[in-house]
């Protein structure tokens, strides 16, 4: 069994070490694997290889790469996030989008653009953030019941409601908008991997870096939240001070996902499901593996998004949602014992 | 180690559940703990627990206050059961045992062939091992019991609170379960678990404590608690008590005539 996870764990790796190159391969212009391997590997030190075209150079370096690292990076982030929160909240539904946080975080992105402050550097991922973590505190205060515990059925709701008026607020902010707003707030509802850059890659890395570590520091405090709060602070879990840090942790690395590629839904959904049914509910190795697999699925959407119609590009969450869909009612049916039971227990 | 209840009282906003409870238990020793449906059973054991914190008085692991110490503090010495749980995820019997290995792990210390030993030891007691694979979902009610026994004791707590082992249990996993925890108090374990079944009780417990409407009515053992005076007085509702020559104790809940029930008031 062990060695089967490692097994998953590895060959996840191997794929994303395969898969970046070829994607960064695959565009309008074509650009031999080869030659790409060689220009992503002028990169590292000590190493030469002499490039014979600098157009194909520059497409890899300046274009194609940022977009590809963004989409591994933005697909591990919301992967990873949404195995936490089903952990936290204990329940299979619950993902950024649901719980309203996405929502939240594209309103604070618009708020920011309408404003004109988005010239600013990291102004707008701090608004999404802000609009990410006033939902959640929303949601949190809203469902806790007179004993610290969370309502899951109330959570769930109040994220549906939330989600609800922070849309409403970014369409009303995109109705005033002027035409360069409209469309960059647009941009963000949609969302999507067009407007990559470097410093969108780096932001990404350091704070799924950073998120990550706490999240593994405390993955096996999270695995006893599967008996239920009262159970995990019986084996010596902080339960209230676990949920806040690792929702907050949750919150920060949706908010820098969406503030980079905007909302692109149902990989936090569905990547966990998958996953746990195939490695088993260990946080330990559930989020790394979850991680690496929501990069490589968003990896492949982005790709298939700008290849399928060009030269016109689709919004990579189209295609999440044709995907995830369909995938996520053949879980449904495959898992209907182990998902329905403790759904219908906890009263959802 | 022993448990202290000290005056203990405890209310939810404003509406009093628990007052002046005193109780102690020791190693060896099982107390049963008795009362109708909302008395405050499940809330006593929570307060003791460290879950719930207690406005008046205060609970005592042999000399530390029970609210002065972590939960992980708490969880290394006293092993706690609810009375409901559920495995929101698909879990094997062998992955929840092994949570109990929890209070004593660092956040960087992995599990080690002695933790692998502890958790086997576990389901060996509790007889579990041949289904240590297996989801805890397709379970039945009597085995998931064994389960959360066996997580219970991979903590390797010097004491053990229980809220109603036995509920939804046929006879037979009934005795089974009892059997089970009064051999684990023999071995040296504080054991108070609050049970529902006056028989099973009288049967198994050494010490019976009563509340009835938050209220310690009685602690003392079964011969002392189960009469019908105190029961009556208790539940609400007419009992008989027989007592066979060689010692076991029935309490039998009369048929009511709603007159009487009226006088009983």
């Amino acid at each position: 069994m062990r060695k089967k996870k490692r097994w998953v764990l590895f060959s996840l790796c191997c794929s994303l070490l395969v898969g970046i190159p070829c994607a960064v391969a695959i565009g309008p212009v074509f650009i031999p694997v080869t030659e790409t391997a060689k220009i992503l590997l002028n990169h590292f030190p000590f190493v030469v290889f002499s490039v014979s075209d600098l157009t194909n150079a520059l497409i890899v370096d300046q274009v194609r790469l940022p977009r590809v690292l963004l989409a591994a990076l933005v697909g591990f982030a919301l992967a990873a996030c949404g195995t936490v929160m089903q952990g936290l909240f204990r329940n299979p539904l619950a993902d950024p989008y649901l719980l309203g946080i996405a929502s939240g975080a594209t309103a604070g992105a618009a708020t920011v653009i309408a404003l004109r402050l988005d010239a600013l550097p990291f102004v707008l991922p701090l608004g999404a953030f802000l609009g990410g973590l006033l939902v959640v505190l929303i949601v949190y205060q809203l469902s806790r019941t007179p004993l610290g515990r969370l309502d899951n059925l109330t959570l769930i709701l109040a994220g549906v409601a939330l989600a609800a008026l922070f849309s409403a607020i970014s369409s009303f902010l995109l109705f005033v908008a002027n035409n360069d707003q409209t469309r960059r707030i647009v941009f963000w509802v949609l969302g999507g991997l067009g407007g990559a850059q470097w410093t969108h890659v780096q932001l990404l890395v350091w704070v799924i870096v950073l998120g990550m570590s706490v999240l593994l520091l405390f993955a096996r405090d999270l695995n006893a939240l599967v008996l239920g709060e009262e159970m995990a602070t019986h084996l010596g879990v902080d339960s209230r001070h676990l949920k806040k840090l690792l929702l907050g942790t949750a919150t920060l690395m949706t908010a820098a996902a969406v503030a980079t590629a905007g909302t692109i839904g149902f990989i936090g959904l569905i990547v966990p499901h998958a996953l746990r049914w195939l490695v088993g509910p260990d946080h330990r190795m559930l989020l790394p593996v979850a991680g690496l697999s929501g990069a490589l699925l968003l990896l492949a959407c982005d790709t298939a998004a700008r290849t399928v119609l060009q030269p016109a590009e689709l919004p990579v969450g189209i295609i999440t949602a044709l995907l995830g869909a369909p995938f996520f009612l053949f879980l449904l049916r495959r898992q209907k014992q182990a998902f329905v039971r403790p759904l219908s227990r906890e009263g959802l | 180690m022993k448990i202290r209840v000290c005056d203990l009282g405890l209310s939810y906003d404003g509406t009093p559940i628990l007052e002046g409870v005193h109780l102690a238990v020791e190693p060896h020793q099982l107390v049963a703990l008795i009362g109708p449906n909302g008395s405050g059973k499940t809330t006593l054991l929570r307060a003791i627990s460290g879950l719930l914190a207690p406005q008046e008085g205060a609970i005592y692991l042999d000399f530390a206050k029970v609210h002065g110490l972590t939960p992980a503090q708490i969880a290394t010495e006293l092993a706690s059961i609810e009375q409901e749980i559920h495995a929101s995820f698909e879990m094997t019997v062998e992955e929840i045992v092994s949570l109990g290995r929890l209070p004593h792990l660092g956040r960087f210390k992995s599990f080690t062939a002695q933790d692998h030993a502890i958790v086997e030891r576990a389901m060996q007691r509790t007889d579990i091992i041949h289904f240590a694979e297996r989801s805890i979902n397709t379970l039945s009610s009597g085995e998931r019991q064994r389960v959360w026994l066996a997580m219970a004791l991979a903590q390797e707590p010097q004491v053990l609170l229980l809220d109603e082992p036995t509920s939804h249990l046929d006879i037979k996993y009934q005795m089974e379960i009892m059997e089970l925890i009064k051999r684990l108090s023999d071995e040296g374990l504080a054991v108070l678990a609050s049970v529902h079944d006056l028989n099973l009780a009288a049967q198994f417990s050494d010490k019976i404590a009563l509340i009835a409407e938050g209220q310690l009515l009685a602690f003392d053992t079964p011969e002392k608690v189960l009469t019908e005076s105190l029961i009556e007085r208790a539940y609400r509702t007419p009992i008989c008590v027989a007592r066979s020559a060689d010692g076991p104790i029935f309490v039998i809940a009369q048929r009511v005539d709603h007159k009487e029930v009226q006088a009983l008031g």
